[in-house]
Order: structure tokens, then C-alpha cells, then sequence
């Protein structure tokens, strides 16, 4: 073996080192390939999958913290926390997440994949991730289980999209872009670790940060919102609710045009900048951009379907 | 920031790295050293502004996670502080697995300095960079922060606590702030210095949770936390709302004067946390490490 051969796989195979930024970039590059080679229809289930990840551990994490009796801060880090459930799922099991797709700009700077395949791969998978959003949507009204501790779960459902959806455009727009900033990072964090106990807690801190923050991802509100839309109608949830915020509620914005207007579009819109511009563009720039001053590692990582 | 010259270290050596997942020793970690700080400063002026813009961002995060965290507290201010300052967490493990800039957090730099293996204008350089890219993008952190209106939380409670926070940082005396900043950088070049031991991500996350919990949870002073927090704190304190309950929760009028950009956060709380900073990272960590390993290596007995 030569001298300067850097043999990055080899130490793959062999040590638990993690990637260094700049092997992790490479990966990330690479990775915009491996997903512009899938198929439409292998896509599409791996973002309804995603869909279903995400709105399981929304779930998760709403009926968990639905009857907390700890101050507000400490619910909040709980509750992200427990949502990591989502994301570990789909690092690990492998689904595609429109909020991390989006470092598919790093494979498209570099000239990886063409603008058709980057605009297919989007498009796929934010409809696939809806429907995965709604069918968790249809299964988890027909459980009942927002009838638990008194209709309180079902109540902190409807509270969690009302606030959601009374959120001006600005605020939206920002916490979007401060949401997917950190979901993108914790890709990159998934990435350049290697083993199963690396990527889990690698997920915890930057979602858990997220979720506590209280920043919009636009795939969690796929579930957030149309749950709350569905149990506004359940009048026992509606005054379960007012109960526990001490104060009538407003729900008119609690609608499919107040989802989608006052919330859906401005944090899709928060998370492409955050997600695509933020984190994307600026590694790119960072590790990758033609003349940054590092060799090329062509790192080639061992993900499934990946053999030609 | 570790890892980033790995690549140029496996250069060095000649043989493909074999079946190695223990942690490195300490003497390893000082070798290694040197060839982090050539590296860290060969980086191009642009790359290190937004790497160190990058930290700014992600320090500026875990700070508004850990106020928030913990202000809503009514008891066991103690506990509160910790599970706060493992949510802070959060902003080192980004740094250093991204390889981000952070100022005077890498003290392998240092030591490279020391052994004059990188030139004092090197150094300096490379200070300078990252304090700058460090407050741009704390700074920016609060227009978007700002803008989310994250700070109305619990009745404005958040923005309070916020303000309240800013205004004991701006009000503290010298030595205090400056002995502060020195424990708070201390542990941070501790964190990052065991990062380097560690190989695996399970390894750096787990080795920069104790230091840098212990950090914020002890109220420990660094310099980019507050370039978060006592802005935050300048943009809030203007909001009728947020000042009403900021003083119901202080329980009298407060005294916002020396809350200033110039005077109250450049001079009276950077200054001192700034050089707190510089001595606790260069002299105790560093300086230390530097000492044992490098300067005195070889010079023991045989034994």
C-alpha cells in the first residue's frame, strides 16, 4: 500500500473513529447521488415512511408531556426528547424526511445530480410525507387514545396545533428556519458517526433542542395540525382543553385553510432557508467548494442499494 | 473542531490504521497536537469566518435552549441549573463535530503555539477570525430569535428571564467576571481536550457532557454565551410587556442603565470574560498539557 494513500475505507471498516467534517461532507455529497439513483416508487414509500416516523414520535411526545405537572421549561425538554423517537427512526431505519433532503443541495453544488432529480426528489417526498403524516393522522384518531386521562391527550393535541396556528407570518418564518437549521444538523451529526449508539445520541441534543425551542418543522405539523383539526370537533376534548389553559379558545383559525396559510406555507418556506441555504450552502462552501484547499476524499460509504 | 486534521495526520504515519478503537493517552493527544494547530491555521480567512460564524450560531442555540430550560423554575434551582446546562450541551457537540471555530476553544491550537510550531501572528490571526465570526453569529442568532418571537413564552416570562439574566452579567465587577470566565473556558478546552482522546461520536458527546454542563449549570462566564444573551437581553428590555414581568419576577423596579451594547456588554462584561477566557484556555489547559507532555517529554528518569 502506498504511502500517502489515505484509505479512508479501510479505516472505515476497521476503527470506531468517526468522520471527520470533512469525510462527513463527502458523505453527505454522496448520499444526494445514492437517493437521485432510487426509483419514484422507492422514494415515495421511504417518505410515507418518514411521515409516519415523524408523527409517531409527535405522538410520542404529546402524550407523554399531556399531563406533566413540571414547569413549563422542563415539559418542553422532555417533550423534545421524546420526540427524538421520530428522527431515530428515520436515520436508522432509513426514510426520507423532505426537512433532510434538503442537503441534497450539497450533491447538487457539486454537480453530483441535475436540478431535475434535486426538484423530483423534493417534490416526492413532501407528498409522501403528508400522506405518511395523515394516515398517522386517520389511525391515531381511531385508537381513541386521545380519550386518555380524561380526554387530557387528546385536549394537549388541540392546544399544540391552536398554537400552531395562531402564530404570525414572521414567527413562523423563523422558527422554521431555526427548526430545520438544527434537523439538518443532526443529520450531518448521524453521518459522520458509525455505530447505532452514535447516531441515537447524536439525534437527542440537536432534536430534542428543537422541539423544546418550540421551532416548526413543516412534517410534524403535518401531524400536529390535522390531528387538532380533527379532535376540535369532540366537544368533551374542546372543554377539556379550555380547562387546562384557564381560558376560552379561539379555534377559528384551527382549519385546513389556517393550516395552510398560517402555518404550513411560511415554515416549508423557514425550513428550505434553514435547511437548504444555512447549513447546505455553508458546508458546501466550507469543506467542498472547488477551490477550498482540501484534496478530494471521494469517500464512498457503505449505504444500502448502493452496489453498481 | 477535533478531527478535521485527521486526515492529515494519517498522512504522516505510514501504515493504514489497524483494529483501534481504544482512546488515545494523553502523550498521543499532545503529538497530535501540533500537526491540529498547523492544520486549524493553514485554513483560508473566508473558510475560518464562517466556520467561526458557525459556532456563534450554535453556542447562540444551546444558550437559548438552557434559559429556556430553566425559567420557568420555581424550586431546586440546583437541579434545574444541570438538566439546563445538559441541554447546553447541545452547542459543543455541534461545534466540535463540525469542526466549527469557536474562540479560544481548541486548545491544541495553543499548544502548537507553545511548542512554536505556528507563529504568534498565526495565533492571533486566527483569535481575531474567530471572536469576529463568533459575535456575528451570535448576533445573528438574535435577529432570527427575535423575529420568532420564541421570547413571549409563558407570558413573556422567557424575554424576562432573559433581560434579568443580561442585566446581572452587565453588573458584575471585574475580578469576579474574570475569574468566572476562566473556570467557564477552562472547562470548555477541557471538553474539546477530551474530544480529541475520544474517537467516536458516543465518545465526544459523553466526554463534553460533564465539563460543559458544569459550565453553564455553575454560571460560569464565556465570552459567545453572552454575545447571545446580553444583546437578547439590550433588544428586550425596550418591550413594555417583557419589563413588566421581568420586574414582577426580580420583585422591585430594576436598574437597567448599565444595560448598554458599548459600555454595559463590550466593557464591563466582554473585557473580563474575554480575558478570562484567553488565560483560562491558554494557561491552565494548554499551558498545562503543553508543559507536561511536550516540553518536559523525554526528560524524566529511566526507569
Amino acid at each position: 500500500m502506498k504511502e500517502n494513500d489515505l484509505s479512508i475505507s479501510s479505516q472505515a471498516a476497521y476503527t470506531g473513529t468517526a468522520h471527520s467534517p470533512l469525510q462527513t461532507a463527502s458523505i453527505v455529497e454522496y448520499k444526494a447521488v445514492i437517493r437521485a439513483r432510487l426509483r419514484v416508487k422507492q422514494t415515495f414509500i421511504l417518505s410515507i415512511l418518514a411521515g409516519i416516523f415523524v408523527a409517531m414520535g409527535a405522538q410520542f411526545a404529546t402524550f407523554v408531556t399531556s399531563d406533566s405537572a413540571l414547569h413549563l421549561g422542563m415539559t418542553s425538554l422532555i417533550m423534545g426528547l421524546v420526540f427524538s423517537l421520530g428522527l431515530i427512526l428515520v436515520e436508522t431505519a432509513g426514510a426520507e424526511l423532505f426537512t433532510g433532503n434538503n442537503l441534497n443541495i450539497v450533491g447538487y453544488l457539486s454537480k453530483r445530480i441535475t436540478t431535475r432529480d434535486l426538484l423530483r426528489i423534493w417534490m416526492i417526498v413532501y407528498v409522501g410525507n403528508f400522506i405518511g403524516g395523515l394516515l398517522m393522522v386517520s389511525w391515531m384518531y381511531m385508537a381513541h387514545q386521545w380519550e386518555f386521562f380524561h380526554y387530557m391527550t387528546g385536549a394537549k393535541a388541540l392546544l399544540i396545533a391552536h398554537k400552531k396556528t395562531t402564530l404570525s407570518f414572521n414567527a413562523a418564518l423563523a422558527r422554521g428556519v431555526l427548526c430545520n437549521a438544527l434537523v439538518c444538523l443532526n443529520v450531518w451529526l448521524c453521518y459522520s458517526g458509525r455505530s447505532m449508539a452514535d447516531k441515537a445520541l447524536s439525534v437527542l441534543f440537536p432534536i430534542g433542542g428543537f422541539v423544546a425551542s418550540g421551532f416548526e418543522h413543516c412534517v410534524a405539523n403535518m401531524y400536529f395540525i390535522p390531528m387538532g383539526i380533527i379532535l376540535r370537533r369532540i366537544p368533551s376534548v374542546v372543554a377539556t382543553a379550555e380547562e387546562m389553559a384557564g381560558k376560552t379558545l379561539d379555534l377559528s383559525q384551527l382549519t385546513w385553510k389556517g393550516f395552510f396559510i398560517n402555518n404550513l406555507f411560511p415554515v416549508t418556506l423557514g425550513n428550505f432557508v434553514g435547511g437548504v441555504v444555512l447549513v447546505g450552502v455553508v458546508f458546501w462552501f466550507v469543506y467542498l467548494r472547488p477551490n477550498a484547499g482540501y484534496s478530494p476524499l471521494g469517500v464512498e460509504p457503505d449505504f444500502p442499494g448502493d452496489k453498481k | 473542531m477535533p478531527d478535521l486534521q485527521d486526515d492529515c495526520v494519517h498522512k504522516r504515519k505510514s501504515a493504514v490504521p489497524v483494529i483501534d478503537i481504544d482512546a488515545s493517552t494523553p502523550e498521543e493527544m499532545a503529538d497530535k497536537a501540533e500537526l491540529v494547530g498547523i492544520a486549524r491555521t493553514n485554513l483560508g480567512a473566508l473558510t475560518l469566518l464562517v466556520l467561526s460564524i458557525l459556532a456563534g450560531v450554535f453556542i447562540a442555540l444551546g444558550t437559548q435552549l438552557f434559559v429556556l430550560v430553566t425559567h420557568t423554575a420555581t424550586s431546586s434551582y440546583g437541579l434545574n441549573q444541570l438538566i439546563g446546562g445538559a441541554a447546553f450541551t447541545l452547542a459543543m457537540v455541534l461545534v466540535v463535530i463540525t469542526g466549527a471555530e469557536l474562540f479560544m476553544g481548541n486548545p491544541l491550537v495553543a499548544m502548537s503555539f507553545l511548542s512554536r510550531k505556528i507563529t504568534g501572528r498565526a495565533f492571533t490571526r486566527n483569535a481575531i477570525i474567530a471572536f469576529i465570526g463568533n459575535l456575528t453569529g451570535a448576533l445573528s442568532l438574535v435577529v432570527w430569535l427575535y423575529t420568532s418571537e420564541q421570547w413571549m413564552m409563558s407570558n413573556y416570562l422567557l424575554g424576562a428571564k432573559i433581560v434579568l439574566l443580561a442585566n446581572e452579567k452587565v453588573n458584575t465587577s471585574f475580578g469576579i467576571l474574570f475569574a468566572r470566565g476562566m473556570m467557564g473556558n477552562a472547562l470548555i478546552c477541557l471538553g474539546v481536550w477530551l474530544c480529541y482522546c475520544g474517537k467516536s461520536n458516543i465518545d465526544k458527546i459523553l466526554s463534553l457532557l460533564w465539563p460543559v454542563s458544569c459550565l453553564m449549570a455553575c454560571g460560569f462566564e464565556h465570552g459567545v454565551v453572552n454575545m447571545w444573551l446580553i444583546p437578547m437581553g439590550i433588544l428586550l428590555k425596550d418591550n413594555r410587556a417583557v419589563l413588566t414581568v421581568a420586574e414582577k419576577a426580580h420583585g422591585g423596579t430594576l436598574d437597567l442603565s448599565q444595560l448598554t451594547f458599548f459600555k454595559g456588554f463590550l466593557i464591563d462584561n466582554l473585557c473580563p470574560v474575554i480575558l478570562g477566557n484567553a488565560i483560562g484556555g491558554i494557561v491552565l489547559v494548554a499551558g498545562a498539557y503543553w508543559f507536561v507532555y511536550l516540553h518536559q517529554a523525554g526528560k524524566g528518569k529511566e526507569v
